[in-house]
């Protein structure tokens, strides 16, 4: 037997009896790509078949009854239960056993018995997806990420692993891996990703290891900071522009060996007629339709941008500035970057 | 999916053949898999369809809810299967006993072989199983015991904790491994996400469909 695609067929193509001249399944797979959900084989489900359990299932992942109401069949025996049907014994006329919601138990069709024949019962295989976490690679939280920004993915065995993003067409898109540990992949999310659920995979040769969902959006904005965990002092680059043109560039932070051991440095504001402008580094950014804004410190300061940075993928760069000489003297001031609506993680810059 | 099409069908095996490019589905050494997203929906019968050998039993429509699963995009198919036996068999999992593949020292039988009943296409020669037709990519036939099995040898071979004890075949959830699905994730996967409206069959509502 084997229906995987919409053609018709007749049983006397296979020597098989039965009244009906034809079965068909459609196109053979359903909406989810799966194959011979109905029609093909009976299949083995894990449950006891018990009459009532829809009753008394509980909501969720309903593990089937603790045993067989054995009472409840014919012989008094417990049997497992099967779904799918036979094309063998279901046609046009009598829709029942090819139905998705129809129940059998096993006594009817196929009894673990060996004298009773069970060649038309097969099985598919399952397990539960591991879990797999996706963020904004910048901002190391948020509920959502952006088509062509930079991503991490948390869970387990992931070195190695192959990114595949299925997005909400349905469309399944190779993700182009930029780094991988065990616990942790970073990736860029397709461009092309459509903005909706997505459903991203991690797999090591072509098995699927892991798996998660994320929300994509337009706009995810997410600036990276020193220490690479979405908190503290920004990975900014600080420019003072004098008034006759010329540049000096600032340290922002400075790193001790540990990770996550950078600290802001203050930021010289220079003399009256100087200007600091600072570039900030981060994802999620480049879809924007409408201006960015921006605060430090709490005081509004002028936006240029965010663009994609052009010389790594996924990375956007927004530059602020001038810094407003009011902030001198504040220390440690927090940057709240609002692309689209939606407030990047705040990380912070320090000011003398 | 061309390459996908009739691939079962014996009248065209040859013309199928020939796109040699394309993996037939079902032949590769272990199953495909698709993933499905976490979601609720409605289980049950939404159209009044009683069936006279047993009354009632897909009622009340209730909501379930199901966890993220991957699940076979096919199911197992015989040299599938017959990879399964051959690996079992050298590490002493199953035996052969006129004909029936049992567990080693067991009464559970998982399958007949072809020798006993020519409905199966698995072979036994004594040494080695083999499909022996032309339905190397069909569907198994097997018992629930020998479905069970396999799941818990594909959790072996990847690395993975088995899910069954295959002297209680008590199920155990907590296990990564593999697993029969369950029968409310089989009509979930069955349903396609599609609940607007709910379908009679996983594509629609007709079986004859052009």
């Amino acid at each position: 037997m084997g229906f995987y695609n919409g053609q018709l067929h007749t049983k006397a193509a296979f020597g098989w009896p039965g009244s009906q001249a034809t079965y068909q399944t459609s196109d053979g797979s359903n909406a989810w790509g799966l194959y011979d959900m109905s029609g093909n084989n009976w299949q083995w489900v894990n449950d006891w078949y018990e009459n009532p359990y829809y009753s008394v299932s509980p909501y969720q992942d309903p593990p089937g009854p603790t045993e067989a109401a054995a009472s409840l069949m014919p012989d008094g025996l417990p049997y497992r239960g099967m779904r799918g049907g036979t094309w063998y014994n279901s046609d046009a006329g009598d829709p029942g056993h090819g139905r998705v919601s129809n129940r059998d138990p096993s006594y009817y069709r196929a009894p673990d018995n060996p004298d009773t024949p069970y060649y038309h019962v097969s099985f598919r295989v399952a397990r539960y997806a591991p879990a797999l976490t996706i963020v904004s690679a910048a901002s190391y939280s948020g509920a959502s990420v952006a088509p062509g920004s930079i991503a991490s993915a948390f869970g387990s065995g992931l070195a190695g692993g192959a990114v595949t993003v299925t997005d909400s067409t349905g469309a399944e898109l190779t993700a182009q891996v930029l780094a991988s540990a065990s616990t942790q992949i970073n990736f860029v999310m397709p461009s092309a990703t459509a903005v909706g659920p997505a459903t991203v995979a991690v797999s090591n040769g072509g098995i699927i290891s892991s798996a998660g969902t994320v929300l994509v959006q337009t706009v995810a904005p997410g600036l990276f900071s020193a220490n690479a965990n979405g908190k503290g002092v920004a990975a900014a680059i600080a420019l003072l522009v004098k008034s006759d043109g010329s540049q000096t560039s600032e340290p922002v932070f400075e790193c001790g060996a540990a990770a996550g051991s950078c600290v802001a440095v203050p930021l010289d504001l220079g003399a009256a007629s100087d200007q600091l402008f600072l570039s900030l580094f981060g994802t999620g950014m480049r879809g924007l339709t409408q201006p960015a804004t921006a605060t430090i410190g709490g005081t509004s300061v002028g936006v240029a941008g965010p663009v994609a940075q052009g010389q790594y993928v996924g990375l956007d760069q927004v530059n602020l500035g001038p810094v407003p000489r009011s902030l001198a003297g504040r220390g440690e001031v927090s940057i709240v970057l609002t692309v689209d609506g939606t407030a990047a993680n705040p990380v912070t810059v320090s000011i003398q | 999916m061309i390459g996908r099409s009739s691939t079962l069908i014996f009248a065209v095996v040859a013309a199928v053949a020939a796109q040699a490019q394309s993996t037939q589905p079902g032949s590769t050494t272990y199953p495909e898999l698709t993933l499905l997203p976490a979601g609720q929906f409605q289980m049950g019968d939404h159209y009044g369809f009683v069936d006279p050998e047993h009354p009632s039993d897909e009622v009340p429509v209730h909501t379930v809810a199901i966890s993220s699963l991957l699940i076979g995009t096919y199911d197992v198919t015989n040299i599938q299967y017959a990879q399964f036996l051959n690996s079992a068999y050298s590490q002493g999992l199953i035996e052969v006993r006129n004909g029936l593949v049992y567990a080693k020292g067991g009464n559970d039988l998982y399958m007949d072989t072809y020798q006993v009943l020519n409905y199966s296409s698995i072979g036994w020669n004594g040494s080695t199983f083999a499909v022996v037709d032309f339905r190397a990519t069909h569907p198994v036939g097997v018992t629930w015991f020998g479905a069970a099995a396999y799941t818990n040898w594909l959790s072996q071979q990847q690395g993975l904790q088995p899910c069954y004890d295959l002297t209680t075949w008590q199920v155990d959830f907590t296990k990564s491994g593999y697993r029969l699905p369950t029968e409310a994730e089989w009509e979930y996967a069955g349903r396609g996400g599609e609940y607007n409206p709910y379908y009679i069959y996983p594509w629609g509502n007709d079986v004859d469909t052009t």
